[in-house]
């Protein structure tokens, strides 16, 4: 994918003509900002996506110079490997021409190649960058996943200590159990 | 404890909230025994029937946005806004016309509300929505032994009113 050429770094230019023609087309194309994850790899990114980042937003209100310069917004808690993810996710959700089916399908395949530990980080990674599209896109996928699992599945997908005693527990769910709630 | 550790990540209250907040009330209540903090996240969530299914709320700290399906009858009201597809959130026309917010009252405070309509009674317990200085309902059971009497109180007129009625009356039209 494109991100990937995109996330190293820039490279020494050979000749002032690859320069001048490189010029040429960053003068036609949208303008892009420097974003750097907190593994140190540097990202160009669109500004039309960049700026759907509340944290890049927000970075440029303090510093409005870093927008121009070659100054890198540090995303410090974003992993390389999650901004790509999120960049996939934006590129192909602000592609004009996907199709709600498309999307759909998307969706479906982006959620697919995650497991649970990198779906958990990468919710960790849009609630920092604060892209509200993204954010509700995973906690409405994890909620789907949760949903149906019994306790002790949730109980280990979010690394949760049970506190109760069996009989406080046991108490509980006789408590709850006219309500026709199944604990499984 | 500040949030659950997961392998190195740890997903906050707030995000375990955010991620519940999809969930329907059946569910939630079942996660409530997860342990004692989900419990307490949760304290809000009081006593609800299978009837709630078609509910769920949108939590956050001091505020739940309510969304209640509308399944029965009431789906072609003019006060409702004109004809409602069958399968359309309440949430939307409640919040289109009245732009209300639901806060969360602790338990405890007395706070259990019913509703009458021809002799039939919905319970109500556990959550007061409010606007200004109005309160309404969200919650319900039909456990006999539960049974409370009913008040609703109505602030001074206005949207909130109305707000009321479609509320009530789509609680009605769920459970009987």
């Amino acid at each position: 994918m494109a991100e990937e050429t995109e996330s190293t770094k820039t490279e020494p230019l050979k000749t002032a003509e690859e320069e001048f023609k490189k010029l040429e087309i960053t003068e036609e194309e949208e303008s892009e900002l420097k974003l750097e994850t907190s593994d140190h790899v540097t990202f160009m990114v669109e500004a039309s996506i960049a700026m759907k980042f509340g944290a890049v937003q927000q970075y440029l209100e303090v510093s409005p110079a870093a927008s121009a310069s070659a100054t890198a917004i540090p995303l410090h808690n974003v992993a390389s490997r999650e901004l790509i993810l999120i960049l996939e996710y934006y590129r192909m959700h602000d592609w004009v021409d996907a199709g709600e089916r498309d999307l759909k399908e998307f969706d479906e395949r982006f959620l697919k190649d995650l497991n649970y530990e990198e779906l958990k980080e990468l919710l960790l990674a849009a609630n920092y960058l604060n892209v509200e599209k993204l954010f509700n896109f995973l906690t409405k996928s994890i909620a789907n996943i949760i949903r149906n699992k019994d306790v002790e599945f949730v109980r280990t997908f979010f690394g949760i200590d049970n506190d109760y005693t069996p009989e406080e527990e046991a108490a509980y769910r006789e408590e709850n159990a006219w309500a026709g709630v199944k604990f499984v | 404890m500040d949030g659950w550790r997961v392998c190195g990540a740890v997903l906050y209250d707030e995000l375990v909230e955010k991620i519940l907040s999809w969930l329907p009330v059946k569910y939630l209540i079942r996660f409530k025994c997860m342990c004692k903090s989900w419990n307490s996240l949760m304290a809000w969530v009081t006593l609800v029937g299978e009837t709630l299914d078609n509910m769920t709320f949108q939590i956050s700290k001091d505020q739940i946005h309510l969304k209640l399906y509308v399944s029965l009858k009431s789906h072609n009201d003019k006060r409702l806004g004109g004809p409602i597809e069958m399968g359309t959130w309440m949430h939307d026309i409640i919040w289109r016309e009245t732009n209300v917010k639901c806060k969360v009252w602790e338990s405890g405070r007395g706070a259990d509300w019913f509703l009458e309509n021809g002799g039939n009674t919905v319970f109500i317990k556990g959550l007061i929505l409010a606007k200004g200085g109005g309160e309404a309902i969200c919650g319900c059971t039909k456990k006999p032994d539960e049974v409370r009497r009913l008040t609703l109180l109505t602030g001074e007129g206005g949207p909130k009113n109305k707000f009321f009625y479609h509320l009530g009356r789509s609680l009605v039209a769920m459970i009987f």
